[in-house]
């Protein structure tokens, strides 16, 4: 149920409530229903003559009970006029000094004295407490609200506490702030200035806007404007501690003042009461309408009246009373979409009453018996709503349609009741073609989402429905605007509710609601946005915050809304797909799985946009993507759940890395084979795929130690694998996957190396020890060898190492000093010589027995030279006897020098030369069983013998001339 | 002729500025935060004798930016006197977003803006983007001292447009507003 709700008033019939309000300008409330009866009168007292009480103790240290009963009367009596019958008066003291000792929290609420409590209005009608600390204050408004600070607010605070079903005021309490009363007297003027305005509200009148440039200051008022300024205004001018000082005369009513009061409570001209007057014998009354230009009246207008003097053309420069069109309509009605509207219960919904203005009493100039009346219209200032409205429309201000021409009102004298109906001109006229349906037959949604609509008749729902699909979000929108098509915040204030098409009527939203107008930062836009759960028709409306309608409420309306995707399905590259909805325009956004999709062209009923590749967000297989669409200026957007569908994207493999040429066997290639699997973009590196890696040959072993292995790729989308070759062959390897395959070709050749002795055996004469530079030859055919160690080592017989090892050199050879023997004749002496631990040769040395030991001149026998020459050194060598030079031997050279001898005699013994020179020496065969001997010399001429001897048998002579 | 109305006092209890206005309401607030109206509990309508005066009405605000005496994300209950809501005024709507400047809650746990209604300052909403609401300062400004000038009598002069001429540019950005609320916070607790 959609009620409207009302609270803290009682619900009191009160017998014989007195009086007959007039229907005039200025009440506070207005009679609504449902809990009003009858409706459409201003709430006013039960009684013409309420009492108020006061107090018992004192106001303030400063302030004396008897001071405080006196500024209250002071107040008071403000409102006692002759031409309203309403009398405000004394009616004794309360029974207690009312503090913070006997009104506090209560258990139910506040706890109060006794005759406090409103039910005890037929006795008391009006409790003023003073309260002396503040502490009342404190309680009801909170801690620090009495401080002298906010006493501008806080001084005086009233509530009417009681109002009964008929609008009877029965009771209202008042509270004056004692800590804002002190040693200055305008301290207490400021009180009373307050204590006469609050009065007004408890009396019943409302803010009044009169001469309103008073307060805004622009244009700049006039002094006799500031005498006309109601008391009554909403806001006070603030120039200095004292408001009361900003305002000329501010303990008199002004016309505006007395008319609002005169309208609640006029004095009858059959009964005037003693002290009481006619309230026209001196006035005059106008009152009509403020009509659009189809006659729909047209509320919250404020109607203003100046005079003129008799025969004078020229009105007063200022405005005497004011009456704001519709005071006595509907303020707030429930909506379709909201009821938490306690305001609902103010004003009447009879159609005439919607423009209803009345000036009630303007007061005939002195010394005149007739005047005339210009009545104009302006509109209400737009600060004034909430606690400050004037007029009906306390939610927010809204500004005239069109304008009105002045109108007059010419000579009219005492008890003169002009009727004066104002027209709007250049405003809203008509209301068009209603473009929704009702509840409970929505109209159809345009298809292309957008509308323009007007709420024009009171309390007018425009009723919608759109078909919608599952998993969708959408966005209404509705933007007030003015009668120029602009957008516009002091017009309709649009609210939005939304139901399932199958939901029942008359109860409050059940999918979404906005029920409070402009949540949007577009100026006058109400937007909401709704998320649907499967395919169903939905139920819109839209209407007034207040329940209102007129002919200027004309909105434009969209409904944002993405349904569906053509394709739905696409490539991984993306590619244009066609958005199909409502509600587009110009400059939308779409984002495809969070990123930005471009927009290529559009309708209202279409986008069309090109999808970004799927990797471009990082995607490596299927996705089925969330679509949004967002319109960048009012921030609406709608969102299609998994609308489209990526394919994985295709990927490729490509090479990387693999053995090239000959890979020797044994060995593990240099750069391993390594492939890397991207998107169809070359870019984008896949992880996670598996690759499988193989090779054509058993030849090779990969990573894992098999010939085939399957390898996942990282982050990079790199896979990668060794490969250790272990036999001669060409070698074909592979690596494959969903993504492709490559393949990569080498040679593997087997391993040439060797250790090649230069010289693998020497012979050494028997008994003989002798240092020997062995030397190997060390050849590889997959790599240089300088640098290979290579180690040494005896393996039989007398052979010494000087090292264990020795390296290659550049040459390829490595060296390394032995020392063999001695030996015996025949006995062989061992060592060996390893590279690459396996790889080895021996070297050896081989015994010669003396008796093998042979020696033979090599050069230098058999020389002849002259006498003043030098013989050259003679060259023999020791072998054993199969021309092997035998190292190590000793031979033993006996050289003698004989003298160039005589020719022998004819006949007889030749003559024995005589003997220059002998020597005799030893030598020892090298390696290669070699040794040089030095010829011995003489400077003569002569013949040298020379006889070498090695072992038990081996002999060699040389015969050399110098001669003469 | 001109008349100034000022009379000679100057407020020192009034303020001068804007600014001056806000650090007043900041400095009388104890509790005040950056919330949406989520949740309204009026008085129930009893039968009989109900007096307002009695009640209390409660609103839940979700609070949005904390600024004093409470905390961000969570919720607040504002508890005010019925009285503060006579015949149905709807001080604050389910929706609504305020910058909320409040009184400490009294002995019933009673609270209310401070300086009046000028201590509930309406923002007009800014959907997710707290950088595009702003505030509603326009009853502050109203509090703010100004002289009193009249015009020489003469013709009547009426503004073109009442909504130009009161309504002056008096928002600020609701992120503004914070930062320059929470900077004043923390100067008050540094200087104790």
């Amino acid at each position: 149920m959609r009620l409207g709700r009302f609270f803290g008033w009682m619900m009191l019939v009160v017998a014989g409530a007195s009086g007959t309000a007039a229907k005039a300008a200025g009440p506070r409330w207005v009679t609504g229903a449902p809990y009003f009866y009858p409706t459409g009168n201003p709430v006013v007292w039960y009684t013409d003559r309420p009492r108020y009480f006061t107090d018992q103790g004192d106001l303030s240290a400063t302030v004396s009970h008897d001071a405080a009963d006196a500024l209250v009367a002071a107040a008071a009596a403000v409102w006692t006029i002759p031409t309203s019958r309403f009398v405000l008066a004394y009616g004794g003291s309360l029974d207690e000094d009312v503090s913070s000792a006997n009104m506090y929290a209560g258990a139910d609420g506040i706890a109060l004295p006794a005759d406090l409590e409103s039910g005890n209005y037929a006795a008391k009608q009006i409790a003023v407490i003073y309260d002396r600390d503040g502490a009342v204050t404190d309680l009801l408004l909170g801690g620090g609200a009495s401080d002298p600070v906010e006493c501008l607010q806080h001084g005086v605070t009233e509530d009417v506490d009681a109002v009964d079903i008929h609008g009877k005021i029965l009771h209202a309490l008042v509270i004056l702030n004692g800590r804002c009363t002190g040693p200055k007297p305008e301290q207490q003027l400021q009180m009373q200035y307050q204590l006469i305005r609050a009065f007004g509200r408890v009396i019943g009148l409302g803010w009044s806007q009169t001469n309103d440039n008073v307060f805004t200051g622009s244009p700049q008022p006039s002094y006799q404007q500031a005498l006309h300024w109601p008391i009554m205004h909403p806001l006070d001018i603030v120039c200095g501690p004292y408001t009361y000082q900003c305002l000329p005369q501010p303990f008199t009513l002004r016309p505006d003042d007395i008319s609002s009061l005169d309208y609640l409570y006029p004095v009858s001209v059959f009964s005037p009461a003693a002290g009481k007057e006619d309230t026209w014998l001196r006035g005059n009354k106008v009152r009509g309408t403020v009509a659009f230009e189809n006659g729909q009246g047209m509320q919250g207008v404020n109607v203003v009246v100046q005079r003129l003097e008799p025969f004078w053309n020229i009105p007063e420069a200022w405005q005497t009373v004011s009456s704001v069109s519709g005071f006595l309509f509907r303020r707030d009605a429930v909506t379709a979409v909201d009821d938490g509207n306690a305001g609902s219960n103010m004003g009447s919904t009879w159609g005439p009453l919607e423009g209803y203005y009345e000036l009630s009493r303007i007061p005939i100039m002195d010394g005149v018996a007739w005047q005339s009346l210009i009545v104009t219209t302006e509109a209400i200032n737009p600060l004034y709503t909430g606690e400050y409205a004037v007029g009906p429309y306390d939610a927010n201000a809204v500004t005239p349609s069109g304008t009105t021409q002045p109108a007059g009102a010419y000579v009219v004298a005492n008890y003169s009741d002009t009727v004066i109906d104002l027209r709007a001109q250049n405003g809203a006229g008509g209301c068009g073609t209603k473009v929704g349906g009702s509840e409970s037959s929505p109209g159809a949604l345009a298809a292309d989402g957008w509308w323009r609509d007007v709420l024009c008749g009171y309390g007018q729902t425009a009723w919608l429905s759109v078909p919608v699909r599952a998993r969708r979000t959408l966005t209404i929108e509705a933007t007030a605007e003015d009668e120029q098509g602009f957008a516009s915040g002091s017009k309709v204030m649009p609210v939005l509710g939304v139901w399932h098409g199958t939901d029942a009527g008359g109860q409050l939203p059940t999918v979404a609601a906005a029920p409070v107008a402009f949540n949007s930062t577009m100026v006058g836009m109400t937007a909401l946005a709704v998320a649907t759960q499967a395919d169903e028709t939905l139920r819109i409306a839209i209407a007034d915050q207040r329940g209102d309608g007129r002919p200027d409420y004309a909105y434009r309306g969209r409904v944002l809304y993405a349904d569906s995707v053509a394709p739905s399905k696409v490539d991984a590259s993306g590619g244009a797909v066609t958005i199909s909805g409502m509600g587009f325009r110009a400059g939308m956004k779409v984002t495809v799985n969070g990123r930005v999709a471009a927009v290529t062209s559009w309708s209202a009923t279409s986008l069309t946009v090109a999808l970004a590749p799927a990797w471009a967000s990082g995607v490596t297989s299927e996705l089925i993507a969330d679509v949004v669409v967002t319109d960048p200026q009012t921030k609406g957007s709608s969102t299609m759940y998994g609308a489209v569908t990526y394919a994985a994207p295709t990927e490729q493999m490509t090479l990387v890395s693999a053995p090239t040429g000959t890979v020797y066997a044994g060995d593990t290639t240099p750069v391993g084979f390594g492939v890397k699997v991207v998107l169809e973009d070359g870019i984008t590196p896949v992880q996670g795929e598996s690759v499988v890696f193989s090779a054509n040959a058993t030849n090779v072993m990969l990573g894992c130690g098999a010939a085939t292995c399957t390898v996942t790729t990282d982050a990079s989308g790199l896979a990668s694998t060794t490969v250790t070759v272990t036999g001669a062959g060409d070698v074909v390897l592979s690596a494959a996957a969903l993504s492709g395959s490559v393949q990569a070709r080498f040679t593997a050749a087997q391993r040439m190396r060797s250790v090649t002795p230069v010289q693998a055996l020497i012979y050494v004469a028997e008994g003989a020890t002798v240092n020997w530079t062995a030397q190997m030859r060390v050849s590889d055919n997959s790599a240089g060898t300088a640098g290979v160690p290579v180690a040494w080592r005896s393996s039989a017989g007398s052979l010494l190492v000087s090292q264990p090892s020795s390296l290659v050199d550049s040459q390829g050879v490595a060296k390394m000093t032995v020392r063999v023997g001695p030996l015996q004749g025949g006995e062989l002496a061992v060592g060996q010589a390893c590279a690459w631990q396996t790889v080895c040769a021996q070297f050896s040395g081989l015994g010669v027995a003396q008796d093998k030991l042979m020696v033979s001149v090599m050069s230098g026998d058999g020389q002849t030279i002259g006498v003043q020459g030098l013989l050259a050194p003679v060259t023999l060598q020791v072998t054993d006897g199969e021309g092997h030079g035998v190292a190590g031997a000793a031979v033993e050279v006996h050289q003698t020098i004989e003298a160039w001898g005589m020719s022998c005699p004819q006949s007889g013994r030749c003559p024995i030369a005589p003997v220059l020179a002998s020597s005799q020496e030893s030598y020892t065969s090298d390696l290669q069983g070699m040794m040089t001997v030095p010829v011995l010399q003489r400077d003569a001429a002569g013949v040298t013998r020379m006889a070498a001897a090695v072992g038990t048998g081996g002999l060699a002579t040389v015969s050399l001339e110098k001669h003469p | 002729m001109c008349l100034l109305l000022a009379r000679g006092v100057l407020a020192q209890s009034s303020a001068a500025t804007l600014e001056d206005a806000l650090r007043r309401l900041a400095g009388a607030a104890q509790v005040s935060f950056v919330g949406e109206v989520t949740k309204v509990v009026l008085p129930a309508a009893g039968a009989g004798v109900v007096g307002t005066s009695r009640g209390v009405v409660e609103v839940t605000f979700r609070v949005d930016e904390a600024i004093r005496g409470t905390t961000d994300g969570g919720t607040y209950v504002v508890r005010e006197w019925a009285g503060l809501w006579p015949a149905g005024m709807m001080r604050y709507r389910v929706g609504q977003r305020f910058l909320m400047m409040l009184h400490a809650p009294g002995a019933a746990g009673l609270s209310s803006p401070v300086g009046g209604m000028a201590g509930a300052m309406p923002i007009r909403l800014g959907g997710s983007k707290r950088d595009a609401a702003v505030v509603d300062l326009r009853w502050v400004g109203a509090t703010v001292r100004r002289p009193v000038v009249y015009r020489e009598s003469g013709a009547m002069a009426v503004a073109e447009d009442v909504s130009a001429a009161s309504a002056p540019a008096q928002e600020a950005s609701v992120s503004l507003m914070v930062t320059m609320l929470k900077s004043w916070e923390a100067a008050r607790h540094a200087a104790r």
